[in-house]
């Protein structure tokens, strides 16, 4: 971990709100690995933001956001050239395929950013990569032909049906399943909004497929200390172990470490 | 030679005695090493460390921070394993660091705070207790002691009686009279005071309609607290000759020399160690700059320099 003074090499707008920026910036781009994130200091905004890698280029890495906040839109009018104060990597949790045969990637939205990373680092590993990428309408999904170039099968699920299939992307997951079962090998990889996750997380484990997943948390610090983006942890040892910090021990997190009771009903 | 060990910036009053100035508060900065990459432990003077309590405590339900104008509220709610954990997991990895310990010890009832410091006494692991009778983010005990002299004066004495570590008390922005308080413990074997604990606040979500933190309500910290955190350091000042910590929306060395002229002898940093965390480093460079421009030999002499203006 390291904070570093970025210089901003590009900024994309990509359209409806959301932004693709560039950053150079060496010791984080060499040592970034899927999932791993920054938290990035957003102008007069007092808690950092944090985002998660989405590419790395030689010594730049990627992000990929939607302006939503006062912290993302002071970034979305960042211009090539300015600089930013950033800290990463960060996050211990990462995708990881522990030998899996088959990797189901599961994308909502700006969810895509950590899930493009991992098919990108991995594009030349054995495992076959089936990504499901949902969001609200066509001028939503972008990437595409990157996307069908690095994984296996590639399935676009809109809400209004105006690209790929209509509806949600955890139905169009089901209907996979319903066609192809599941297989020993198979592993899935989750990030997009919470209500996705929850069903993601419950069909998973209904199939005992194991499920790699990304969440979100208001987060302070970002490095361990403030134990402010706790997410409810199942069957702890003892009760200082009830809530596992998020920024620390994640972002990345296998489904089991999650109590979901406590958990779905934050959501 | 960094900035940090800077001999000028010595603090040496009754029984506080560090390398510099700057304090991390209790709760911003864990046990002291998870950030050494960026905000090494040896920049510190002296290091808070998360509050303990006898039995290990899950702490508050998420979401435990949200950012309001220019500051944060936050609710964690004092998680931690216990003090039995304590010493050995968390206190031994950051003594071969040159920096004080401070263990800030809370309670639900005064028997609790007596019982950590027996623990803590027996291995003499830490530097400094920090008695914390300030927490708004607890159900019992927490602030409610702090804003009680009989409760203070009650829970001082018994600590006192268990040890001879030097022992700091936490205050509460919360009180009519601060002198109040700081008298009660200084009659009962206080050695420092440190002040101010958040100022208890909620933040409601008007599309929901709900709260924004899971506990409802949490404690207020930021640059915003400044101004009310000098008052009451210039009062606590007014109220005694002990060594004061000041804290409350600390964010760069000019608000730390405001703290020290103010009255204070040593500052402590919290919140924005979530924006800057190397904020240590750059206070003590800034203060060795600041003294070399105004010709201040000793760090003495900045403390409490305005308030004796008014006062002597």
């Amino acid at each position: 971990m390291q904070q570093i003074t970025a210089s901003i090499a590009s900024v994309r707008e990509l359209g409806s709100a959301y932004f693709f920026i560039e950053a150079c910036c060496p010791h984080i781009a060499k040592h970034a690995r899927p999932g791993h994130f920054i938290n990035v200091r957003c102008g007069s905004v007092l808690l950092r933001r944090p985002l998660a890698i989405f590419s790395v280029d030689g010594s730049s890495i990627g992000i990929f956001f939607k302006a939503q906040g006062k912290g993302t839109s002071w970034l979305a009018q960042r211009r090539a050239g300015e600089e930013i104060d950033i800290l990463g990597p960060l996050g211990k949790g990462l995708f990881d395929e522990n030998n899996a045969k088959r990797v189901i990637l599961v994308a909502g939205g700006v969810g895509l950013a950590p899930l493009y990373f991992y098919l990108k680092y991995n594009f030349h590993s054995g495992a076959k990569k089936i990504l499901f990428y949902g969001a609200r309408n066509a001028n939503t999904i972008f990437f595409q032909n990157e996307l069908i170039d690095m994984t296996d099968e590639c399935f676009f699920v809109t809400e209004d049906g105006s690209l790929g299939e209509k509806g949600l992307v955890n139905e169009e997951l089901r209907r996979y399943f319903l066609t192809y079962s599941p297989q020993d090998g198979d592993l899935i990889m989750t990030c997009g909004p919470n209500a996705m996750i929850k069903e993601i997380i419950s069909f998973a484990e209904s199939e005992n497929i194991p499920c790699q997943v990304s969440l979100e948390s208001y987060m302070g610090c970002g490095c361990g200390v403030c134990l402010s983006c706790v997410i409810p942890a199942e069957n702890p040892e003892q009760a200082g172990e009830s809530y596992f910090r998020l920024c620390t021990e994640g972002p990345v997190v296998d489904s089991k470490k999650i109590d979901k009771q406590k958990f779905f009903n934050m959501v | 030679m960094h900035f940090s060990d800077d001999p000028r910036l010595r603090v040496d009053k009754g029984k506080l005695r560090l390398k510099n100035p700057v304090i991390s508060a209790s709760g911003t900065f864990g046990y002291g090493i998870e950030m050494q990459d960026i905000a090494h432990p040896e920049y510190y003077g002296a290091i808070a460390l998360k509050g303990i309590t006898v039995k290990p405590r899950a702490g508050n339900p998420p979401p435990r921070i949200v950012e309001v104008s220019g500051g944060i509220i936050n609710s964690v709610g004092l998680q931690n394993d216990g003090i039995y954990r304590f010493v050995e997991e968390k206190v031994m990895p950051l003594k071969r660091y040159r920096t004080a310990i401070i263990a800030n010890i809370n309670g639900t009832t005064a028997d609790d705070y007596f019982f950590i410091t027996d623990k803590l006494n027996e291995n003499a692991s830490v530097d400094y207790i920090e008695i914390n009778v300030s927490c708004p983010n607890v159900k019992e005990g927490g602030v409610a002691f702090g804003k009680n002299p009989k409760a203070v004066a009650h829970i001082v004495k018994g600590v006192r009686a268990k040890t001879n570590i030097p022992l700091m008390l936490k205050l509460t922005p919360q009180v009519t009279d601060i002198g109040e308080i700081i008298r009660a413990a200084q009659d009962n074997g206080i050695d420092i005071i440190s002040l101010i604990n958040t100022y208890p606040a909620i933040a409601i979500d008007i599309n929901t309609r709900k709260p924004l933190l899971g506990n409802i309500r949490g404690g207020f910290s930021g640059p915003p607290v400044k101004p009310m955190a000098i008052n009451l350091v210039w009062e606590a000042r007014s109220a005694t000759d002990l060594p004061i910590i000041g804290m409350g929306g600390i964010s760069s060395w000019q608000d730390a020399v405001e703290f020290l002229l103010a009255g204070a002898d040593a500052i402590a940093v919290g919140t924005w160690h979530f924006v800057e965390p190397d904020i240590a480093a750059k206070i003590n460079e800034g203060l060795c700059n600041y003294m070399d421009k105004e010709q201040f030999s000793t760090l003495a002499e900045i403390s409490g320099y305005t308030w004796r203006q008014y006062n002597e």
